[in-house]
């Protein structure tokens, strides 16, 4: 699975499922205020019923009907009846002294109590409160409502996966083919350039006139840029194959070598190249990544630079930098550079693959790239250890 | 039969001072009968609830009777009218409303 299409079902995911989330959250919370608003009332009929009953039991009593003054007990219930000043008068159960009178009711140690005002007050008794097992509580409604949802939401996460999944099944193929390719043209390249680039130089040995040098040049060029292109296809289809060979190495060196091989296509274009040389920085890395690299940001540099323009490399102890006076980008551009197959300019050739080499090799030695760039002024991008 | 036995408790209770020092001569002289004082606290306790209440508004009742502060029905006040103005001292009357409520009340007799 490639990193863009990992990226993709990732932000995808992660959108549709916390809009999700958040909806089904939503209902649920809904739906257990409701449920537990019907299982507070349907306890509450149940319990003024059951007030009632012993309001008319104390009525009784009081119009002493029944001598025995025997105060109204049930099973499962216990109660008890306080005054207008909350002072107990009779409880059936000793616990049944605390009572919280600031709510009509409410759960205490898995009991539910309800307090209903009576009136008149037979025997003064204004409060009769009652305390009963809960049957079914509202942490198993909860429970319930939080089972169910996460089985939805489980069950969401799967669906959208094999949604997405579905969807980038195209795209991958795609990518798939466009590899492929790749990897099938690099094999057939070899041979040819090296062949072209062998020739060239035995005909520099032979004398030529203005003309005909010039042309020869022109081919070089060429010829050169598909030898460069070469080595970034060798490098990224090859990439876990080759051996490593990382060493401590001086940059400006190899800088200079470099602005040598590419003299002639700065040349074609009449850039001004201005190395400074403030200092040697010193890598650990295999020196054909570094040359990666160089020829990479070089080869940018030399597409995008306007004719006539300045190019300019420094080195100092800490890092190296390349600047060109070429199209530039915006901050939009320069966060998009890294991805592959990025191009800004289709004029200009190339994969656009320069960029995730770079990225792959630095991220690799924990090297930092820093890209500063103005549209329409040109582009500066420093190595740094 | 059961009026006998109450006057016989009532009798015991007034000679071991649990009652207000006169409450036969102070109260009883016209409440003779027990059936009405007790129907009368029934009514206090069902409109004012708790003891305070209910021993507050029988003595500002005794104090100052009136139609609006009474607990008996207007049909009873329409034929009897409003007693008269009690002569006792405060105290007196306090200790003599303690005594009644004690034992009339039925709430801490509750089984």
């Amino acid at each position: 699975m490639f990193s863009g299409e990992k990226k993709t079902i990732k932000s995808v995911l992660i959108l549709y499922l916390v809009s999700t989330f958040l909806m089904i959250i939503t209902l649920a919370f809904v739906y257990f205020r409701y449920e537990s608003q019907n299982f507070k009332d349907e306890i509450k009929k149940q319990s003024i019923q059951k007030a009632q009953m012993i309001h008319t039991e104390l009525e009784k009593l009081q119009k002493n009907k029944d001598e025995s003054l025997l105060y109204p007990r049930y099973e499962d219930l216990e109660s008890a009846i306080f005054d207008s000043d909350k002072k107990l008068i009779f409880a059936t159960d000793a616990t049944l002294g605390e009572v919280d009178f600031t709510q009509q009711l409410y759960k205490k140690d898995d009991l539910i109590y309800f307090i209903y005002e009576a009136k008149p007050y037979y025997l003064g008794a204004k409060y009769i409160v009652l305390k009963q097992k809960n049957i079914k509580t509202f942490s198993k409604i909860g429970k319930n409502i939080l089972l169910l949802t996460l089985f939805i939401l489980l069950v969401i996460g799967l669906t959208s996966l094999f949604l997405v999944k579905l969807i980038l099944k195209p795209m991958r193929e795609n990518l798939n083919l466009l590899d492929r390719f790749i990897k099938d043209t690099t094999h057939e390249l070899n041979t040819p350039i090296s062949t072209i680039l062998t020739n060239i130089e035995m005909i520099e040995g032979i004398e030529q006139n203005e003309k005909m040098k010039t042309k020869i040049n022109r081919i070089k060029i060429a010829s050169q840029a598909i030898s460069n292109l070469y080595e970034d296809l060798v490098y990224l289809t090859l990439n876990h194959n080759t051996q490593k060979n990382d060493e401590l190495l001086k940059v400006a060196p190899i800088l200079k070598d470099r602005i040598e091989y590419f003299s002639l296509m700065f040349k074609s274009k009449n850039l001004e190249v201005v190395f400074i040389e403030e200092g040697y920085i010193e890598l650990f890395i295999d020196k054909t990544k570094l040359i990666r690299i160089i020829d990479n940001l070089f080869s940018n540099a030399y597409k995008y630079s306007k004719k006539d323009s300045k190019l300019t490399i420094i080195s100092t102890h800490n890092f190296f930098k390349i600047c060109d006076q070429g199209i530039g980008m915006n901050e939009n551009e320069i966060s998009k550079v890294f991805q592959r197959y990025t191009r800004f300019d289709a004029t200009v050739g190339g994969f656009g693959i320069g960029y995730s080499i770079i990225k792959k090799i630095i991220d690799e030695y924990d090297i930092k790239i820093k890209i500063d760039s103005k549209k329409g002024v040109g582009t500066c991008v420093t190595i740094k250890k | 039969m059961c009026h006998y036995k109450k006057i016989i408790i009532l009798t015991f209770l007034l000679s071991s001072g649990l009652f207000g020092e006169n409450f036969e001569k102070n109260c009883l002289e016209c409440h003779f009968a027990t059936e009405q004082l007790k129907m009368f606290l029934q009514r206090y306790e069902e409109k004012y609830g708790s003891e305070k209440e209910v021993k507050k508004a029988i003595f500002e009742y005794l104090k100052n009777p009136k139609k609006e502060n009474s607990i008996m029905p207007n049909g009873f006040l329409r034929r009897f009218g409003v007693k008269e103005k009690s002569t006792l001292s405060d105290k007196v009357l306090k200790d003599e409303i303690d005594g009644y409520y004690k034992n009339y009340s039925l709430k801490n007799k509750l089984r």
